[in-house]
């Protein structure tokens, strides 16, 4: 069991080795002198050198891309090229409201997918399955970004029950917070559901197929609580991977989401840095966003041992 | 074909089933199963014999379509909703399927499986389901029951798997166990003790029994009655002794002598189901 | 019903294409000169669906939007496919530790979706069309890879790859040859799937600014314009949302519909 998570922890760690080299030769290496890139087209030599020396660059690139991991891991992010702000200063206040889109959007997505795909499952040829799965072709095919304009429109500007965009901080009014979260995380919850539905529907229409369903019927369970009782475990461990898979479609939602609502997430902080140029914003949030999709699919697959016991006793033979 | 008693455990009458749009796989079946009878239905695979125990479980797809009567305990069984049928499955009628290795949930232990369906049509405390999962498990015949209760599926053996199914099916002493093909899948030895203990066990709770094989050997050690079905249809029927010794139908007379291979003489082709179906179709 | 599936995705994507194609000789208005008519008009005559803000007919608008659509849907599968499927067959082919390792990397490429690479790539190269559509085309390599790989796996292993082996067959010849026809379906399959995700990335890129550029009639842009003027004129955020969901639905049914056409195992279960 041991060698297992270690094992595991090993892969998560070269995933981000890799992940971070990634995003640091995009950011660092391709866009050529980042000192002139800086300066602009006017820059004597001298400024040029100067700024390369401020910046680090003239030294060899794996020094570099070192010194830059060194940093992080010491909570470092660098500074801004544009507001001269340390990033992390610049992402702290940002995080929470990314993080309670992202997870009331998947929490939201998961309570809408669990209970239709199981309809679309169990009653797959009468017309309550083939329209939930119909109507969630339909929902994929929308762009969030749309979904959450119409959504303002009906609910912020005509029928006003809702703040149509803004933030206010949990701190300051949790009442208005939410009122204010409501439409962003509907949006995000409801066009992932669709895509959700689907997976649930293949994963439990396995589950049908499988003896043991039938067994648990034949013992007097009916066929929606043999697939509570019995489907939901054995499904929950295709159900965890997709949901790890999709976190990172969720997370780059919530960046098109901020925007569609002007949310002061990390999302429309990264879109701002892109807007000026500003690469060390843009890496930093970055590696933040590809960190958290690369630590919850390692969570993922640990979790399996905990669902399902074959995988726990091979371990621990 | 003798006249059906009319005050039997399970009575079916007339059954058809068909799968959408196809033809029928069994068509007009009739059988009847007194209180503790044991009735063996034979027949190859396609003959329609595992559709009609699903049928009489009510655990046959949607797109189904029963048609005919099946009354256990003079209750009629068909068109019940699932609900229904469910409160039914479990208690006076069980089940004991043909695949040991997957008919157990992975992710469950043993006990608790056969403890839900105690737990579900006769006592929800859990302390005395536990006490009659360990006696029934006793009675399958497993030595240290509490230790088999407390595995996994994957930790146990074929054998070992079928008797906790078996268990699972008789822990609320049914009046109707239906066994399709118990033991097909298990290796030669293993088979012979699975039988033992299921004829001990169906004695014990003295429940009627439907067991469903293309094996005649294993019927006739079972079974007091022989329906034989072919195509969907029962072509003969009688005590086991005298399907056994005098089949009047061609197909049973095929299988009889494909079952009997002790009386060929050495040196003769061994015979084929079909060298006796031949014409007679 | 899974045939009808296939109908209707097939007419969805053929009116697609037919508006982009129609769009290069004939549009009701011109659809790039601003100030050619009066602005933000409602639906009617002679503006079927309404004007803009810049005075533009946005049915003309619609009509060109589709070729950029399909532009980076073209390019994006075109660049995802002509990478993946050889690195896919080629995964087939490696030993055990090889084959995981290169798993392994698509799992790590999962971690940067399309879009998030093309806001990457969008800040150090700038917003374009052409950045838009190589990310969204990088992003989607892994998904070809992962297909590819699987149907290259079950093809190698079946008997008539074996007497092919046997006869001294080389690889390259085999993958021509056996492999890749017998892919192709698969390869189809994705193709069609990662081109609806292509066409979705494309439109949020474009609302967001960072995809095709403002001068070129796109629906993702088209949207982000019509979110300004939502209060007084929400008509205008309907048509482009309209388009872009059905081109998308179009795409994804042709991929279903396909998947379920060729592969006919429909299973029978309780």
């Amino acid at each position: 069991m041991f060698r297992q998570l270690l094992g595991r922890l090993g892969i998560f760690l070269l995933s981000l080795v890799a992940a971070s080299f990634a995003i640091f030769v995009i950011t660092q290496a391709l866009p050529g002198d980042v000192a002139a890139v800086i300066l602009g087209h006017g820059a004597t030599p001298e400024q040029l050198a100067a700024k390369r020396a401020e910046l680090g660059t003239d030294r060899p690139f794996l020094v570099q891309y070192l010194e830059w991991v060194t940093a992080m891991l010491g909570g470092d992010f660098g500074r801004s090229w544009f507001s001269h702000l340390p990033v992390t200063t610049l992402m702290a206040p940002r995080l929470g409201v990314t993080g309670s889109l992202v997870s009331g959007g998947l929490l939201l997505a998961v309570l809408i997918a669990l209970p239709l795909g199981a309809v679309a499952a169990l009653r797959r040829r009468q017309w309550p399955g083939l329209l939930t799965s119909a109507t969630a072709q339909v929902g994929m095919a929308i762009p969030a970004f749309w979904a959450g304009i119409i959504l303002v429109f009906v609910f912020g500007v005509l029928l006003r029950w809702l703040p149509p965009n803004g933030y206010v901080p949990l701190g300051r009014d949790p009442g208005r917070w939410a009122s204010h979260l409501v439409l962003p995380v509907v949006t995000l919850g409801v066009i992932q559901a669709a895509v959700l539905v689907r997976y649930v529907r293949s994963a439990f229409l396995e589950v049908l197929a499988e003896d043991y369903y039938r067994t648990a019927r034949s013992i007097g369970w009916t066929k929606w609580r043999a697939l509570s009782r019995h489907g939901i475990r054995n499904a929950s461990l295709s159900l965890v991977t997709v949901l790890g898979l999709q976190l990172a479609s969720v997370i780059v939602g919530a960046i098109v989401i901020e925007r569609v609502f002007v949310l002061p997430g990390l999302g429309s902080l990264l879109l701002d840095a892109v807007a000026t140029n500003d690469l060390v914003v843009v890496r930093g949030i970055t590696m933040v966003l590809v960190f958290a999709v690369l630590l919850i699919n390692a969570a993922v697959d640990i979790s399996y041992v905990l669902i399902d016991p074959r995988l726990r006793a091979r371990e621990a033979s | 074909m003798s006249a059906p008693a009319s005050n039997g455990l399970l009575q079916v009458r007339d059954l058809t089933v068909a799968f959408g749009r196809h033809a029928p796989v069994v068509r007009g079946l009739d059988l009847d199963v007194a209180p503790g009878q044991r009735l063996g239905i034979i027949g190859e695979s396609g003959s329609g014999k595992t559709v009609t125990a699903l049928a009489i479980m009510g655990l046959l797809p949607d797109n189904a379509r029963v048609t005919g009567s099946i009354r256990l305990d003079g209750q009629e069984l068909v068109g019940l909703s699932d609900r229904q049928l469910s409160r039914v499955r479990g208690d006076t009628m069980s089940m004991i399927f043909q695949e040991p290795m997957t008919a157990l949930d992975p992710t469950m232990t043993a006990g608790r499986q056969v403890a839900e369906a105690f737990r579900l049509h006769r006592d929800r405390d859990a302390g005395r389901a536990r006490s009659a999962v360990l006696e029934m498990l006793g009675a399958v015949g497993f030595d240290d029951p509490a230790r088999i209760a407390d595995s996994y599926p994957h930790q146990l053996s074929g054998g070992q798997r079928q008797r906790v199914v078996t268990a699972m099916a008789l822990v609320n002493r049914p009046e109707l166990v239906i066994c399709d093909e118990p033991t097909t899948a298990l290796d030669v030895t293993v088979q012979a003790t699975v039988l033992r203990v299921l004829d001990e066990v169906l004695d014990a709770v003295g429940a009627g029994c439907l067991f469903i094989s293309h094996d005649l050997a294993v019927v006739s050690q079972l079974c007091s009655d022989v329906v034989v079905m072919l195509d969907g249809e029962a072509v003969e029927r009688g005590t086991a002794d005298r399907v056994f010794n005098e089949p009047q139908h061609p197909y049973a007379a095929g299988l009889v002598a494909t079952a009997r291979l002790d009386l060929l003489e050495p040196g003769t082709r061994l015979p084929t189901v079909a060298d006796h179906v031949r014409g007679a179709r | 019903m899974k045939r009808a599936e296939l109908w209707v995705g097939l007419a969805l994507v053929t009116a697609v294409v037919a508006m982009a194609l129609v769009s290069f000789v004939w549009t009701p208005f011109d659809a790039t000169a601003v100030g050619s008519g009066p602005r933000l008009q409602s639906p009617g005559l002679p503006h079927v669906l309404g004007t803009d803000h810049m005075g533009i007919d946005i049915f003309s608008r619609i009509l060109v939007g589709a070729r950029s659509a399909l532009y980076v849907g073209i390019i994006a599968v075109g660049i995802a496919a002509l990478v993946g499927v050889p690195l896919g067959i080629l995964a087939a082919w490696l030993p055990r530790w090889g084959a995981e390792a290169m798993m392994r990397a698509t799992d790590v490429a999962y971690a940067f979706p399309a879009l998030l690479l093309a806001i990457l790539l969008a800040a150090v190269f700038g917003a374009s069309t052409e950045t838009a559509m190589v990310a969204i085309g990088i992003a989607t390599i892994p998904a070809f890879i992962r297909v590819t790989r699987a149907g290259a796996l079950s093809v190698l292993a079946s008997d008539y790859v074996l007497a092919a082996r046997a006869a001294g067959t080389p690889a390259p010849a085999i993958a021509v040859r056996h492999v890749l026809p017998n892919v192709a379906h698969l390869i189809g399959v994705q193709a069609s799937v990662s081109f609806a995700m292509a066409i979705l990335a494309e439109a949020a890129l474009s609302y967001l600014g960072l995809g095709t550029p403002p001068t070129v009639p796109s629906w993702g842009r088209m949207l982000g314009d019509a979110q300004t003027y939502l209060f007084g004129h929400p008509t205008q955020a309907l048509w482009p949302g309209l388009a872009i969901a059905a081109a998308v639905l179009g795409f994804n049914l042709v991929g279903d519909g396909l998947r379920d056409f060729l592969d006919p195992k429909l299973r029978e279960v309780a």
